[in-house]
């Protein structure tokens, strides 16, 4: 069975060799195809070690991946960048920040020694030559995964996200990846939550019998619609939203939590995080819409806006915070195709407080295909998509990122290689019931990874209301999680990883077998062609140099 | 009045050894904030606000100076081998005009491509002080941390936290490199005031390290840090030997750059 078989770049003094590597030959195919990708290589030698990959690309002058997305700040327009120091360092980046009027301390989270800071990339590049700064990434926009308004109904390897020329170069390489046997639009059923508790055999004494109302879920979205009682239920005579709604839910653009401003704190202009948070914990008077955890705690993460975008740095101390409340289940349905140290960081820091974070797989197969940033993550359970069917008939969807990821692609410097959906649920025509700004509440259907991950993160949960030795253990409930999935045939490992959750087995230990023998011959032809790109990308000379 | 020294010879060799150390390495050597290897076994230092008030300088400063002043740090050095303490300030600001500033685009020809270590600074101002309590002379930073010598004279000192004694030197800070000019205090003497409205006393010694890791010592003697006596008499500069800023300056003061015009004589000059 295939897994993460990436390691974290620890040793910082690799850094430059492999970031060397990287900008030059080790991009696989880009570099060989792309004359330009070379000529990065001089100036990638001059950055510090401790400035991330895509942090180098900032270039206030010209073009590069951090200068489209970064945030910039102020009449000066500089970006923001989150850093780590080193232990006791504390008192060293005050002096810092207070030796010149022209640094700034956006925000801090001191338990895990990670500080924003809005600085100059000059002035950046200065602090992170000091020995006591082990980390410095810029500050990037990041979206929730979008969810797909409009099915395809055929899909081409014309969308593989390469040139013409790159394709061919790629076809006498190895096997173009076959689209045949992915899910489209006339391949999906608009499926309810009464249904995908059946397809994730949530719907079992085993599982109906537990008692949830222990376990806490924080959602890191575009916040939360309480609709008076008609979501979450449970609300008392004059109380404005259900006691299982934290009120320490906070935005954390605004700074703003419901205990202190009320349900205007985390109001959802989107309706992505309300949609998100009744899969997993929706108790409306209508069973059909009820969610996996009808009894469960909700804490509301506000960190993307009504766009369903939000910043880096404000996702990476969301999970912070969720982490600091003591959260058992971080679900993200969010995504960034470029790599984010801090988000890696506060994802370690959340591992570390007893969380267990799931995050979506990403919906640009088709573009920048490999699972996004967290779901690529060692300290996340990334998940991919597939039809509302039982896993033996279920497809991939064809939007939802696979692996492994070649670690070249995302300026990861490598930390991804290898990356792959640790497991995969329905995320194709989704219907649930929405709580609207309003107050009203309305049945949508959507479709995404997005829609995949939050049944992840209610399967989890359910897990660690059957057994509360696993609180706080990501690793034993990720191994459950996919020791137990349910192989599903017809997809390969690379897009649905370990097959579909199966919330009574992982709970009974049952048998369910091993994805990678159940495949199909076509899935594990698209299979082993994946495995072939990702190689061809630099993975393999990634997964060697490490 | 000329203070006595216990053991002038054994003074003498712990700053030969100091010069040495720097010498034999790198300017911008490394410093381990874990160990304070540039001060002697006889110095001690330590740090009581009030004792260090009733010594602090009293700055006369512009508003622009103020608002780009950070804190003041001090601490109080005593020796086994010297008849005087030395209570040592340092003032940091949050910017600062680098002395090749006013040479526009020859600027980056002069300093090597970037400001001199000048830029966003701290300025030192040691009051040696005798047994008895009384200011013995001072030793400030009178340009590009060069050494101006100002003697304890009733013309130059004032009066406040000590009852009986001048022992506030008075000082106008040069805009906008923020060195010391010696200047009489005002006829009104009670219009010179101590800098605490506008920035705190810090503890120097609590402040070192995150200094160390900013690069404070990096192209500083760190024995004039540490061991404030080797600036009584023996060197005319703060900078280390061997770096630009040290062997510079003479031509910025002969050049009249960087404010060297607005200076009084140094004891470099001397």
């Amino acid at each position: 069975m295939t897994d993460h078989t990436h390691t974290r770049d620890d040793d910082s003094e690799d850094a430059p060799t492999r970031r060397r590597f990287l900008a030059g030959a080790g991009t696989g195919m880009v570099a060989a195809l792309t004359p330009l990708a070379s000529v990065s290589l001089p100036f990638g030698l001059s950055d510090p070690a401790a400035m991330s990959e895509l942090a180098t690309t900032y270039d206030a002058f010209g073009g590069g991946t951090a200068t489209d997305l970064a945030i910039e700040h102020g009449t000066d327009r500089n970006p923001s960048w989150p850093v780590v120091y080193s232990e006791g360092k504390r008192d060293s980046l005050e002096t810092w920040l207070t030796d010149s009027e022209d640094r700034k301390l956006l925000a801090e989270h001191q338990p895990s020694r990670a500080a924003t800071i809005i600085a100059s990339p000059g002035t950046i590049r200065s602090l992170a030559r000091k020995d006591w700064i082990e980390q410095v990434d810029i500050n990037i926009e990041v979206s929730h995964v979008k969810p797909v308004a409009n099915l395809d109904t055929r899909v081409e390897n014309s969308g593989l996200g390469l040139t013409s020329f790159q394709r061919r170069l790629v076809g006498t390489l190895s096997e173009l990846p076959s689209t045949t046997g992915l899910a489209t639009d006339t391949d999906a059923e608009e499926v309810t939550p009464a249904q995908v508790r059946q397809i994730l055999n949530a719907d079992t004494e085993a599982v109906e019998s537990l008692d949830t109302s222990t376990v806490t879920v924080a959602v890191v979205d575009t916040g939360f619609n309480a609709a008076g009682g008609d979501i979450l239920g449970d609300r008392a005579e004059g109380d404005d939203y259900s006691p299982r709604l934290l009120a320490e839910s906070k935005s954390m653009i605004t700074d703003e939590t419901v205990v202190d401003d009320g349900l205007d704190a985390i109001e959802d202009g989107n309706g992505h995080g309300s949609f998100v948070a009744s899969q997993i914990l929706g108790n409306p008077t209508d069973s059909d819409y009820q969610g996996l955890m009808p009894a469960a705690n909700l804490l509301v993460v506000k960190a993307l806006n009504k766009d369903g975008g939000g910043t880096m740095v404000d996702i990476a101390n969301g999970i912070r915070y969720a982490a600091e409340q003591d959260v058992d289940v971080i679900c993200m349905s969010l995504g960034s195709p470029q790599y984010g140290t801090d988000i890696a960081a506060a994802l370690e820091y959340a591992v570390e407080q007893g969380a267990i974070p799931v995050a979506a797989a990403g919906n640009d197969r088709q573009g920048t295909r490999w699972v996004a940033t967290p779901a690529s993550s060692e300290q996340a359970i990334g998940v991919g998509a597939t039809t509302g069917q039982p896993a033996e008939d279920a497809l991939s969807a064809y939007f939802s990122n696979i692996g492994p990821h070649p670690g070249t692609t995302d300026l990861s410097e490598g930390a991804t290689n290898g990356a792959e959906p640790a497991v995969a649920a329905p995320g194709m025509k989704i219907r649930a019931k929405v709580g609207q700004t309003n107050g009203s509440t309305t049945i949508r259907t959507l479709s995404g990874t997005s829609m995949a991950a939050p049944l992840v993160a209610g399967v989890v949960g359910l897990l660690l209301a059957s057994d509360s030795s696993l609180r706080g253990e990501y690793e034993d409930v990720r191994s459950r999680l996919r020791t137990h999935a349910r192989p599903i045939p017809r997809a390969g490992s690379t897009e649905v990883g370990a097959g579909m959750v199966d919330a009574d087995a992982a709970i009974t230990e049952t048998e369910t077998g091993d994805q990678t023998d159940e495949m199909t011959d076509e899935a594990f032809s698209r299979n082993e062609a994946y495995r072939g790109l990702s190689r061809q990308q630099g993975g393999f000379l990634v997964r060697f140099l490490q | 009045m000329q203070p006595t020294r216990r053991q002038f010879l054994g003074a003498t060799a712990a700053t030969t050894v100091g010069l040495s150390t720097l010498l034999s390495g790198s300017a911008t050597a490394q410093v381990d904030t874990a160990e304070w290897e540039y001060k002697p076994d006889h110095v001690t230092l330590s740090f009581d606000q009030t004792e260090l008030e009733a010594y602090q300088p009293k700055f006369e400063t512009s508003r622009d100076a103020r608002r780009k002043m950070v804190d003041l740090y001090g601490f109080k050095a005593e020796s086994s081998e010297w008849d005087v303490d030395v209570y040592a300030y340092w003032l940091r600001y949050n910017f600062q005009n680098s002395a090749t500033d006013s040479l526009g685009t020859l600027s980056s020809l002069l300093s090597f491509g970037g400001p001199d270590s000048h830029f966003r600074d701290h300025e030192p101002s040691y009051i040696f002080v005798d047994p008895e309590g009384t200011p013995d002379k001072a030793v400030v930073t009178g340009y590009h941390h060069y050494a101006l010598d100002i003697p304890f004279d009733d013309a130059l000192w004032t009066e406040d936290r000590l009852a009986g004694t001048r022992s506030h030197v008075h000082l106008n800070v040069v805009d906008p490199w923020h060195h010391y000019k010696s200047v009489p205090p005002p006829a009104d003497e009670s219009t010179a005031t101590l800098l605490e409205s506008t920035v705190d006393l810090e503890n120097w010694l609590e402040a070192r390290d995150p200094w160390v890791d900013n690069g404070f010592y990096a192209n500083s003697h760190a024995p004039a840090i540490e061991n404030p006596f080797v600036m009584y008499n023996d060197r005319d500069t703060w900078w280390a030997d061997g770096t630009v800023d040290k062997q510079l300056a003479p031509l910025w003061i002969t050049l009249g750059l960087g404010g060297a015009r607005d200076s009084d004589d140094l004891r470099v000059e001397d």
